[in-house]
This record gives C-alpha cells, sequence and structure tokens, in this order.
C-alpha cells in the first residue's frame, strides 16, 4: 500500500490535474464571477467524462462476471447519472438560463448515490467474513463524525427553515455520510493491499464531497454562494481522485501482452 | 492407486478451490493472481499446494488484511477433502 501511494505521489499526471483545476477555478475567480462559472462549469465536463470513460473500460474488463464484475457495472451507473447531472447543470446554466429549484440535476445526483452504495456492497460482498466488529464500528464512528456535526450545524444554523428546505440541505450530507459507511470499511480491510489504493482515494473524495456539500450549504444561508465559487475546486477533485482510484484497478487487472516468439525452437 | 495419481488428483481438487475462492470477485482477479505467482515465484495455482507460502504471500499483496476472507472461502471450499495430506498441511500455512 505504501508503495502505492509512493506511485501516486509520483504520478506527475495525477498532480498536475489536481493542481490544474485548482488554480484554473482559482484564477478565474480572481478575474470575475462570470468567468468563473463558465470557466468551473466547462472543467466538469472533461473531468466526469473522464471519469465514465476509466469506469467503462475496468467494467469491459470484468463482463459483469463475478461480484466485482456487478460492483464496477453499477460504479458506471454511478457515473452516469454524476456526469449526466454535469452535463444537465452546463446546459441549464449556460445554455437554457433555466434554473429551476430543485434543479433537474439534483435528481440525477441524488439517483447516483444508490449506484455508489451498492458498488461498495457488491465490491466488498467476497470479503464480508473478514468484517470485525472493532472494523464496523470504526466505519459507524468515521460516518457520525461527519454527520452528526453537519447536521447539528445546518439546523442551529437555520431554525426557521421550512421542512422541504431542511430536507434539501440535509439530503446531500446524509447521502454521503450513507457511502462514506461501506468506503470506510473497504479501506479498513484493503488498506494493506494493492486493490486497497482506490479506497483510499474513493474515501477521500467522499470526504470531500460532504465537506464540498456543507460548505455549498453555509455558503447558501449566507447567500454569498455563487456559481464558480471555489468550492467547486473539492467537487472536482473527488471527481479526479476517483478517476485515478479507478484507474490504478485498470492497471492492476490489465492483462500483459503476450510474447510472441519469432523462433519457436528458442522455447524447447 | 499410486502416490502420483493420487497427487494429480489432489492438485486438480485443490485448484478447483482456489480458483472458484477467486473467481467469485471476477475472472481478471484470478488472473491477476495466477500471473503475480508466476512472475514472482515462477510456480502456477497447483503448486502451491507444496509451497502455500506462495499464495499467502501473494493474497496478502493484493488484499491486505482482507485476505483472511478469501482464505477462509478456500478453506470453505476444500471442505472434508481439506483434512486430508497435504492439503491440511497446506491450510495450516495458509491460515497461520
Amino acid at each position: 500500500m505504501q508503495t502505492n501511494l509512493e506511485n501516486l505521489k509520483g504520478n506527475k499526471f495525477f498532480l498536475f490535474c489536481l493542481l490544474a483545476v485548482g488554480f484554473a477555478v482559482l484564477i478565474s475567480n480572481i478575474i470575475s464571477q462570470q468567468i468563473a462559472n463558465v470557466t468551473t462549469d466547462i472543467l466538469y465536463m472533461p473531468v466526469s467524462g473522464g471519469l465514465l470513460i476509466i469506469s467503462a473500460i475496468i467494467a469491459i474488463q470484468f463482463r459483469g462476471k463475478g461480484d466485482h464484475g456487478k460492483a464496477y457495472l453499477l460504479f458506471v451507473g454511478f457515473v452516469a447519472f454524476w456526469s449526466t447531472a454535469e452535463f444537465v447543470w452546463f446546459r441549464s446554466e449556460l445554455v437554457t438560463h433555466l434554473l429551476p429549484f430543485p434543479e433537474y440535476a439534483d435528481w440525477l445526483y441524488l439517483a447516483g448515490y444508490p449506484f455508489l452504495f451498492f458498488f461498495s456492497v457488491y465490491y466488498l460482498k467476497p470479503f464480508r467474513t473478514a468484517f470485525s466488529k472493532k472494523i464496523l464500528s470504526y466505519a459507524a464512528l468515521a460516518t457520525m463524525v461527519f454527520l452528526i456535526p453537519t447536521l447539528y450545524s445546518m439546523y442551529s444554523n437555520n431554525p426557521n427553515a421550512s421542512l422541504p428546505e431542511i430536507i434539501w440541505a440535509a439530503i446531500y450530507p446524509i447521502a454521503d455520510a450513507v457511502v462514506l459507511f461501506p468506503a470506510v470499511l473497504g479501506l479498513a480491510l484493503l488498506f494493506k493491499g494493492q486493490v486497497g489504493l482506490f479506497w483510499s482515494l474513493t474515501c477521500i473524495a467522499i470526504v470531500l464531497n460532504i465537506i464540498a456539500d456543507s460548505g455549498f450549504f453555509f455558503l447558501d444561508i449566507d447567500k454569498s454562494y455563487y456559481s464558480g465559487n471555489p468550492i467547486n475546486i473539492l467537487y472536482l477533485w473527488s471527481y479526479i481522485l476517483f478517476a485515478f482510484g479507478i484507474y490504478s484497478h485498470v492497471k492492476l487487472y490489465k492483462k500483459p501482452k503476450k510474447k510472441s516468439y519469432d523462433n519457436v525452437d528458442e522455447l524447447k | 492407486m499410486d502416490e502420483k495419481t493420487i497427487l494429480t488428483d489432489n492438485k486438480a481438487l485443490f485448484t478447483i478451490a482456489v480458483e472458484d475462492a477467486l473467481n467469485e470477485m471476477g475472472t481478471p482477479t484470478l488472473e491477476m493472481v495466477t500471473i503475480k505467482l508466476f512472475k514472482e515465484f515462477k510456480c502456477s495455482i497447483p503448486d502451491c499446494l507444496e509451497h502455500p507460502e506462495y499464495l499467502k504471500n501473494v493474497l496478502n499483496q493484493v488484499f491486505g488484511y482482507a485476505d483472511i476472507a478469501v482464505k477462509a472461502k478456500i478453506k470453505k471450499n476444500l471442505g472434508e477433502f481439506g483434512q486430508e495430506r497435504p492439503v491440511n498441511e497446506f491450510l495450516k500455512v495458509l491460515l497461520k
């Protein structure tokens, strides 16, 4: 695992992607909010589209066979919903300029969460006998650490909000916390293994989503949120982390090229 | 049956048990473990009956702490056959 993390640290493209996205959003924010809005919406397209392509590759490698084959198909479903949501968001902000509440994209984001959850369930199913009470309680604790303060601060900052407002504000952090639980289980079980890099990156990606969703909520209450706000860096980074996590599996399960021997006698 | 035939039969049953445990996750997982065994130890799954430490090492490299579950599945697949020699010796080393 340590070697994997070292490999990732040494992966210049990974660092380049994180830095490039971060700087692009920050610099565009310095220029103007309008440019920040356009830059961020455009950036979501290649980032989510790239993740969709990489997840389709791993799903094709497994061909839906076995628990992991089914899991990767579900992951493709999750990414398909989220990347479609990004496209819908892009279209309604930059093309049609129609922004109903809740946005159509919100329904697509929410539809993606069950796919991510069941992806984790199917992926971890072959390892179910390794779940100890200790690991389960660590995962539950990690989930609660993020969920309870977020829900508490949401309610305490906005006690006069109506029920639909509270539901819409809380639904994302709750969904994030639900998917964080199996992700922490996966990280705890597979951390030392070569397949564990994906789970490390997935956990960080989900935590980034929780922070971004909570941040979005607070900025929204404060009326200081605007489309293209630097908080979008966290959402963009979570896509990059998912993509590099899945890419680590693509590389791990890649079949080596068969050597062709010109001179068969050499083999004898 | 001579000793060689018994060993060949044992190896065939043993291979099915190990392959089934890995195939539960997907064919690429089985292929990856097979390739790693060959790359690192120049051996195949049937050879692991005599060298359980090779399989143990590869499973730990790939799955980390979750290798316990894969080993348990192999033991379950071996069933009563796991009490016979040399499979019981293989399991002793694998599960140690």
